[in-house]
């Protein structure tokens, strides 16, 4: 399957989760509790190993992205955000081109779309139990590189992707009043593609390298605290183990409530 | 050694001066014949600085110049790292990362700091891997040269160039050559009995000029052809091949005179690649262009082999057939050890690239040298310079067997260095696209 394949597969299951949740929304008009939106910046770092390689890199992911969020009287609450991303690539080597290549650490651009859904499922007291989802979608604008010292100009250029479904319970303690701390176990689920071209006078050729459903479990805590009637802020911070080390994750938003 | 090998120039003068003389306008003879002759640290743990060969807990840093050195101090000192150095000389800090931290965080939390140039991986660097055959270090300064006078015997000395080589040794650590890679010396046989060959060589083989199978080496040409290429490496004797992993298909095209016909190399060529042959060396040349000679080079380079050949020693324009057919050969003229063009090499728009011919050390049957020699000779010519070509190609082949010949072809062509830049930049006759460079061939481009 194509990276362009796999790229307009991901965008669709997100357009559609969207379309599903904002139908069901609808339908649910008047049950519609609060309706917000704001800003948001989400990092994330994963340890993978990407196809053809011995060695693991990493993923490391910075994303502004402007939020809306939804709750119903039943409790969901979806938000949809689209952002900017940056992500951080590192340890690659791409041995099959013409001219191999070697990427060190590099910076890609791009744009992320998410979805994201929590639901409560039961009360305990003034805990509440429930589940949590996250669909995100990460589409790179390429990078390039001169490749220079040979007897002709050259170009490389690098298009990452990457797509990651999270999903696991959720427990908030709601006796704080205008503060909710939370916890969350997500299991977690990566697909990644990291598609390098090179074109150096008579030679092309394109190596594409995959993370194929890479698992790990994270385990994140945060707070909602209302500050005023109008805004909320939102933290969360989290770890995931990953072989001998722990990746870290780390989400902040603020909300204007309609 | 210097000695010994200067009774085998001294014998080898005699036996050139025969070979040369003896080239038939009709036949194909070898283009060597111009000769005068005469760890590493352990990878100890695979973390990412381990897979990419770089120091987990360090990064080297420059600032942009208007930045003075105590303001980058106290932004270093910003990011928590616990140790920064300066190294005054370059304007560089090398700096621990932070406890906790990777390099490639800490590269990309500095890669928004505006005030800095430049700011990457501490490469990991390990001992070359030094080849431990006896005559690498000293003599062959077509692998790796260092420069200064070095002395052949015979009354002859070279004045080396360092760095005038074709950069093997670090191209060695990313490629060895696959054993099942293999390369086709078509020449005067190869001796399968030499204590630099005998391991390397494949059993199979066939001798067109005699019609048997024994593609044993009655001359001497072939043997220090198949050297250069793939001799036997870290065997604790003689000399390093280029392709040092790769193996060697003997095919007798010439005589025991060095002599021989367009026929017996068609032969020779189809022989060699419907055997599966990844690279052909040809080492040989006739002066006259030839239809079928040009159709089995394309059936070789349609079946995937990757063929080179030499240009031929006669210092004048005109490169020899097959040589000159640019579709489907590899044309390889010869450099020296100062990296400038032979003066025997022969040149035209054919040429593709430069390789070291003067002076080359190889092996030869000890038959050839007699029973108290060494039986290794120092020879030069565009049929010396040619395998190292080959065996570059070999060394491609084995790390990335998806390229065909043509892509291979140009991998070589332009990863070479320009060695007459100064007075012909870019592609021209004489150099081609200039002397090969196994390093930049090889060794990933690094982007950063």
């Amino acid at each position: 399957m194509g990276e362009r394949t796999r790229r307009r597969r991901g965008l669709s299951i997100l357009v559609l989760s969207a379309f599903v949740a904002a139908g069901g929304l609808a339908a649910e008009g008047p049950n519609v509790k609060s309706l917000a939106a704001g800003l948001g910046y989400d990092h994330f770092a994963r340890t993978v190993v990407w196809s053809g390689e011995d060695g693991v890199s990493k993923i490391l992911t910075h994303a502004l992205a402007a939020r809306a969020e939804i709750g119903l009287r039943s409790g969901l609450v979806f938000s949809l955000s689209l952002g900017f991303a940056l992500t951080d690539l590192s340890a690659q080597t791409f041995a099959t081109l013409p001219i191999s290549l070697e990427l060190g650490t590099a910076s890609l651009k791009g744009f992320s779309l998410a979805a994201e859904a929590a639901v409560p499922v039961r009360n305990f007291g003034d805990f509440e139990i429930g589940a949590a989802g996250r669909i995100v979608y990460s589409f790179g604008i390429a990078r390039s590189w001169p490749l220079e010292g040979f007897a002709v100009d050259g170009r490389a250029t690098g298009e990452p992707t990457w797509f990651e479904v999270s999903v696991g319970p959720r427990i908030a303690y709601r006796a704080l009043g205008r503060v909710v701390p939370f916890a969350e176990l997500g299991a977690r689920l990566l697909w990644a593609g990291f598609r390098m071209s090179e074109t150096l006078g008579e030679l092309t050729g394109v190596e594409t390298k995959h993370v194929r459903g890479d698992f790990a479990l994270a385990l994140a805590a945060g707070a909602d605290v209302r500050a005023t009637d109008r805004f909320t802020v939102r933290a969360k911070a989290g770890i995931t183990p990953a072989s001998g080390r722990a990746d870290g994750l780390l989400s902040l938003s603020v909300l204007y409530s309609f | 050694m210097a000695r010994a090998i200067g009774r085998c120039i001294r014998a080898l003068a005699a036996v050139a001066l025969v070979i040369l003389s003896g080239c038939a306008p009709a036949g194909i003879a070898p283009t060597g014949a111009a000769q005068l002759p005469g760890r590493v640290s352990e990878l100890a743990t695979r973390g990412p600085g381990a897979a990419l060969g770089y120091a987990p807990d360090r990064v080297l840093i420059r600032f942009r110049p208007d930045v003075a050195s105590v303001n980058a101090e106290e932004t270093l000192r910003s990011y928590g790292f616990p140790s920064v150095r300066r190294i005054a000389a370059i304007g560089v800090y090398s700096v621990r990362t932070a406890p906790g931290v990777s390099v490639a965080e800490t590269l990309a939390a500095l890669s928004r700091n505006g005030e800095i140039e430049a700011a990457r991986p501490d490469p990991r660097v390990r001992m070359a891997d030094v080849p431990n055959d006896t005559y690498f270090a000293t003599y062959q300064h077509n692998l790796r040269n260092p420069g200064g006078l070095l002395d052949i015997g015979g009354g002859i000395r070279l004045q080396l160039v360092a760095g005038a080589d074709i950069k093997a040794l670090p191209a060695w650590d990313t490629a060895q050559g696959d054993p099942e890679v293999v390369i086709a010396v078509l020449d005067t046989g190869v001796d399968r009995d030499h204590v630099d060959l005998a391991a390397k060589v494949l059993q199979e083989g066939h001798d067109f000029a005699n019609d048997d199978d024994d593609a044993s080496d009655d001359h001497w040409h072939g043997t220090h052809v198949a050297g250069i290429a793939a001799a036997d490496t870290n065997n604790g004797a003689g000399i390093a091949g280029v392709a040092r992993n790769c193996r060697i298909l003997p095919v007798k095209v010439l005589d025991r005179n060095g002599d021989g016909y367009y026929s017996w190399i068609i032969d020779g060529i189809i022989w060699a690649a419907d055997r599966g042959a990844d690279v052909i060396n040809l080492s040989l040349g006739g002066d006259v262009p030839d239809s079928f000679l040009e159709d089995a080079c394309k059936y070789a380079h349609d079946k995937g082999a990757v063929i080179v050949a030499a240009a031929g020693n006669d210092g004048t324009e005109g490169v020899l057939y097959p040589a000159a057919y640019d579709e489907t050969v590899l044309a390889v003229a010869a450099s020296d050890y100062a990296d400038a063009i032979a003066s025997f090499s022969n040149f035209g728009p054919e040429i593709d690239v430069a390789a070291p011919g003067a002076w080359i050390l190889g092996p030869v049957p000890q038959t050839y040298v007699g029973p108290e020699e060494l039986p290794f000779v120092f020879a030069s010519g565009t049929s010396a310079a040619a395998p190292h070509a080959a065996g570059l190609a070999a060394l491609i082949r084995s790390l990335k067997p998806d390229l065909t010949p043509d892509e291979i072809m140009w991998v070589i062509r332009y990863s070479a260095d320009d060695i007459n830049r100064t007075t012909l930049p870019g592609r021209d006759d004489h150099a081609g696209y200039g002397r090969v460079n196994m390093q930049r061939a090889l060794v990933p481009y690094i982007l950063d």
